[in-house]
């Protein structure tokens, strides 16, 4: 596979992520049958589901999928932040710490909240009031979950600036969101999220709206602040790139479903699914060629005119008259912790990055 | 040579950022600042930046959507900024725009026949009946139908309505395309269907594409030549292959290093060059160079003295003293220095 | 990427794309509904605006059939049976000069309803096109178009009318007209308003792209777009107009006698106050009703239009 990236050491590849130990490490998040319904003129008309994540403790599960694949509608349920008019979840359970999140008390969840599992959003403005300081508005996060006075809160406020790459953050904590640069916004954001030290952080696209080398410098901060604290993360993104960079395992979603999961580096290099290779073959890529790309044909359907059967046959180049009759389950597919749910995943041998 | 189709040179603008309490400007963003590139026919000229870059406005000034506050523009030899009135929306049916929204940019209160006509009619090339004719051989050209014609924008999805937004754009067979980022707000499946479309229409009509986009790796699809732009100014130019495997100009390298690569084994061993800090504020860049505070392997003289955009190598140039003063690079890749040990000092950057 | 695919069903790059086709409606219908049908067909469905509208589409009926449905003629005057409570041969009373106040309702109903609409037409005249200029111009256009707005703005409204009256002399036309300089600028504000922000949109700047001059540009793609919260704006202004209508006749600087609109009908109950106390009830009734139709049209309106903006 030909290098265009220059500098002989490039083409060394990196250690694979740590592969799973056979029989763990044990989930720390598991979504079960998840189904969320949303309010249209004609009824509740299902968006999601039937959906079944796992996220290993310790490790970043990213949540892939083109707009309109339910990918942030799973995310935001997890936390119960689907606005209930006029969204609702029949279904499903969310197993973390042995409770059904989806069966807590509001009291409770509000407790989990920013405590256990912290969310980080794409546009950081949405999440910061602008009438507040950061270093109060972090403050406020840390005293709702911990029994500190307001000095101590404030000092913490300011350490945790400092851990997220805030330069003088003693003086910065005392200033308004829209003094922040984007990127800076986004490590605020970073820093609430993680001043209770959480265990799991479901991130919902949050380098979509910076620049490249912002997203760099995110995805870093990320990963450093996983290994020190141990967290785990649900990743959210439709950047293939991002995912290879920091998510150990993958589950890809089309129209409101998983459509395959496993391992990134496997499910990168031996697709089980069409869809999937059909995404890495279109995605444009640095080290990549000036040609024509490959590009999957037609759109994806909306939720209220999915095809029979599988919902990607339409647009599939290997579909066959069987793939019309039933929506396939998830088989495993090609491999340990590999799951895919296409019928033919078995015979076919799809195109990957190797 | 043939002579380029469009030469800029030295272009400037700057826009008024805050204003005294007597409504005087006090601070300026020099959003472009001294440009100075050519375009050849039929080729695509690539230029890339972050935000706060200028290539959005360098794409408006050289259509003159914008009015440059200096420098030149000549399009097939003759002096663009010298029109006026009626002869310049005359020169507008050679050079044409894509936008960035295909959500806004076509009149939602216009059928598409009007919408991808009106170039058409307005220079009064046809009308009625062979309008219609011509327009459908349009919209056909770009995947669309006939039961497209009498539609509404709002029925159609992004990819579509992008689609639409180029068949108009190419209405007139113009001899060059500005795409403001066509495909930044479009899915990954789709931005291949409009790319490899773009890609057809240009051995079609033989139209030359400025093509504008923060997205490295959609550039490197499409680009001849690309010219990367930081805060307002070009830092490095040279055919694609070229500055993609051997970038001169530190910022290109980072750039290039922070473009994550769908392909988990290689990506996680990549040898990485992260930028820090942020871009400088537009209002205040710094003096000298203005990547030097981000920059590891600035040096006294990047303070001072703001570099040339020069040729460092044939048919690449790079605006960076390093291949000048030491190290001396004198036309070799930046990657060649490897990355520096010295910490790279907490810059001033995220303040606005 | 460039390996050639070996095993046997891979897609190859160069696969023609197919159209797309999954989102646009299916079949036959060659046109679809424009921006404008949609906005009238969400409107339709907004219950109390309909109810509203179809009681002044009844109303203007009645306005129009008023020959065929009064018993008497309004302007015979019959004095010895001046002041008859309603009932019996006086469907609702006789008034000062024994004319009847049920005939002289309905053919009020028709000064009423169409006067308005002069003020209307005036204010459009005006209030548009220099709406438009300030708002696509700008600069110091803009800043003298809106400063001369703000100045007949600041000036109350009734006052305006009736000197404007006073100059050219009491007539429903000349006092409409009066009406209509008086509204013409704050429906110039709601015009500049709209242009401002449609001016910002992307399609705009695609016009001048494309090579269409400023007046066309502002006919062609600006008009048609800032539509909507015209409509809006007019439907309340109808309201205004009837009621200020209203008021100037009750002062005597609008309808001149003989003609009566309701604004005079309550005049003449209101200086008959003690002697027919119930010819003051049916105008006033009348008047409420209509302006409350407009003020639920509007809100139907405006409620149909939020959904323009938003897209898909």
């Amino acid at each position: 596979m030909r290098d265009e990236l220059a500098s002989p050491t490039d083409l060394e590849e990196g250690p694979a992520p740590a592969p799973v130990p056979p029989g763990g490490p044990e989930p720390v998040l598991e979504i079960r049958e998840l189904v969320v319904e949303f309010a249209t003129g004609r009824g509740y008309l299902p968006v999601v589901g039937p959906v079944d994540l796992t996220l290993p403790k310790g490790r970043t599960l990213g949540l892939v999928g083109e707009s309109g694949s339910g990918k942030t509608v799973t995310a935001l349920s997890v936390l119960r932040l689907i606005p209930m008019p006029p969204g609702r979840i029949p279904a499903g359970r969310a197993l973390f710490e042995g409770h059904d999140l989806f069966s807590l008390p509001e009291k409770a969840m509000s407790d989990i909240r920013g405590r256990r599992i912290a969310m980080i959003f794409q546009e950081p403005m949405t999440s910061l009031d602008p009438a507040f300081t950061v270093g109060a508005q972090i403050s406020e996060v840390i005293r709702r979950h911990k029994q500190i006075s307001r000095r101590q809160a404030w000092k913490e406020a300011v350490d945790l600036l400092g851990q997220v790459g805030i330069p003088s953050p003693g003086r910065r904590a005392g200033h308004y969101p829209h003094a922040f640069s984007g990127g800076m916004r986004q490590r605020v954001m970073i820093a609430m999220a993680v001043s209770c030290q959480p265990d799991v952080l479901i991130a919902d696209e949050p380098t979509t709206a910076l620049d490249v080398t912002v997203q760099a410098q995110i995805l870093d901060l990320l990963k450093e602040l996983q290994a020190e604290l141990g967290m785990s993360m649900i990743f959210v993104t439709h950047d293939l790139g991002v995912v290879a960079d920091i998510c150990d395992d993958v589950a890809v979603m089309y129209a409101g479903q998983v459509v395959e999961s496993g391992p990134a580096p496997d499910l990168f290099e031996r697709p089980q699914h069409p869809y999937t290779e059909g995404l890495l073959l279109s995605m444009p890529r640095l080290d990549g060629e000036r040609e024509r790309m490959f590009s999957i044909g037609g759109v994806v359907p909306p939720p209220d005119r999915l095809p029979a059967g599988c919902r990607f046959h339409p647009r599939c180049p290997y579909s066959i008259d069987a793939c019309t009759e039933r929506l396939p389950e998830l088989f495993p597919a090609g491999g340990p912790d590999r799951l895919a749910r296409c019928i033919r995943s078995e015979e076919l041998e799809l195109k990957g990055t190797r | 040579m043939n002579p380029p189709l469009l030469e800029a040179s030295g272009l400037r603008k700057r826009f008024v950022s805050s204003r005294n309490g007597l409504g005087l400007a006090r601070e300026w963003v020099h959003a472009v600042n001294d440009v100075s590139l050519t375009i050849d026919s039929g080729e695509t000229m690539g230029v890339v930046g972050e935000s706060g870059s200028g290539k959005s406005t360098l794409g408006r000034l050289l259509l003159r959507l914008i009015e440059p506050d200096a420098g030149t523009i000549r399009f097939d030899g003759q002096d663009l900024r010298a029109l006026r009135g009626r002869r310049l929306r005359q020169s507008r049916a050679d050079m044409q725009m894509v936008f960035q929204d295909p959500y806004a940019s076509l009149d939602p209160t216009k059928m598409i026949l009007d919408s991808v006509g009106e170039p058409l009619r307005v220079h009064g090339r046809t009308s009625g009946r062979e309008l219609e004719a011509q327009v459908l051989e349009l919209l056909e050209f770009v995947g669309l139908g006939e039961h497209h014609l009498k539609r509404y924008p709002y029925e159609f999805s992004g990819g579509q309505r992008q689609r639409i937004a180029i068949a108009r754009a190419v209405a007139l067979h113009p001899r060059l395309v500005v795409a403001d980022e066509p495909v930044s707000a479009l899915d990954v499946s789709t931005q291949s269907q409009v790319i490899n479309l773009m890609l057809d229409l240009q051995e079609r009509l033989g139209v030359a594409y400025l093509f504008i986009s923060h997205d490295l790796s959609v550039v490197r699809q499409i680009s001849d030549r690309i010219s990367v732009m930081y805060v307002g100014r070009i830092v490095e130019s040279g055919r694609s292959e070229e500055v993609y495997r051997a970038p001169r100009h530190p910022y290109t390298a980072g750039l290039l290093s922070a473009v994550p690569i769908p392909d988990p084994r290689r990506q996680r061993g990549r040898e990485r060059l992260v930028l820090h800090g942020d871009a400088p504020d537009p209002s205040h860049p710094p003096a000298g160079c203005p990547f030097h505070p981000r920059c590891p392997h600035a040096m006294d003289i990047c303070r001072t003295e703001t570099p040339p955009l020069a040729e460092v190598a044939p048919g690449t140039a790079a605006a960076c003293h390093l291949h000048e003063h030491g190290p001396r690079l004198q036309g070799g890749t930046v990657r060649d220095l490897g990355t520096p040990t010295k910490r790279i000092p907490e810059p001033l950057g995220g303040q606005r | 990427m460039s390996t050639p695919s070996t095993s046997s069903s891979a897609p190859s790059p160069t696969t023609p794309v197919p159209t797309s086709t999954g989102s646009v409606p299916p079949p036959a219908p060659e046109a679809s509904p424009g921006p404008m049908r949609r906005f009238l067909r969400r409107f339709r469905r907004q219950r109390l605006a309909m109810i509203a509208l179809a009681f002044l589409v009844v109303l203007s009926v009645v306005a129009a059939l008023a020959p065929v449905l009064s018993p008497y003629d309004p302007a015979a005057t019959d004095v010895p049976r001046q002041f008859t409570p309603p009932g019996g041969a006086f469907l609702m009373g006789s008034d000062d000069l024994g004319r009847d106040a049920f005939s002289r309702l309905l053919y009020g109903t028709r000064i009423s309803l169409v006067a308005p609409l002069i003020a209307l037409a005036v204010a459009i005249g005006l209030g548009v096109p220099f709406g438009m200029l300030a708002g696509y111009v700008g600069g110091w256009i803009d800043w003298l178009i809106s400063r001369i707005a703000d100045t007949f703005m600041s000036l109350p409204a009734i006052i305006l009318a009736i000197a404007l009256v006073a100059a050219l002399g009491p007539s429903t036309v000349n006092a409409m007209v009066a009406l209509g300089i008086v509204y013409a600028p704050r429906l110039l504000r709601v015009v500049r308003g709209a242009v401002l922000v449609v001016r910002e949109e992307t399609y705009i700047e695609a016009a001048r792209s494309v090579g269409l001059s400023g007046p066309r540009i502002m006919g062609v793609h600006v008009l048609p777009n800032i539509v909507p919260p015209i409509i809006v704006q007019l439907s309340l202004m109808f309201g205004f107009a009837v009621l200020a209508e209203a008021s100037l006749s009750f002062l005597g600087v609008g309808v001149q006698p003989p003609d009566a609109s309701w604004g005079v009908l309550l005049r003449r109950g209101f200086v008959n106050l003690y002697e027919a106390p119930w010819l003051i009830v049916p105008p006033g009734i009348a008047i409420m009703l209509v302006v409350l139709s407009v003020q639920l049209i509007g809100d139907g309106l405006r409620d149909s239009l939020g959904q323009e903006i938003r897209r898909q």
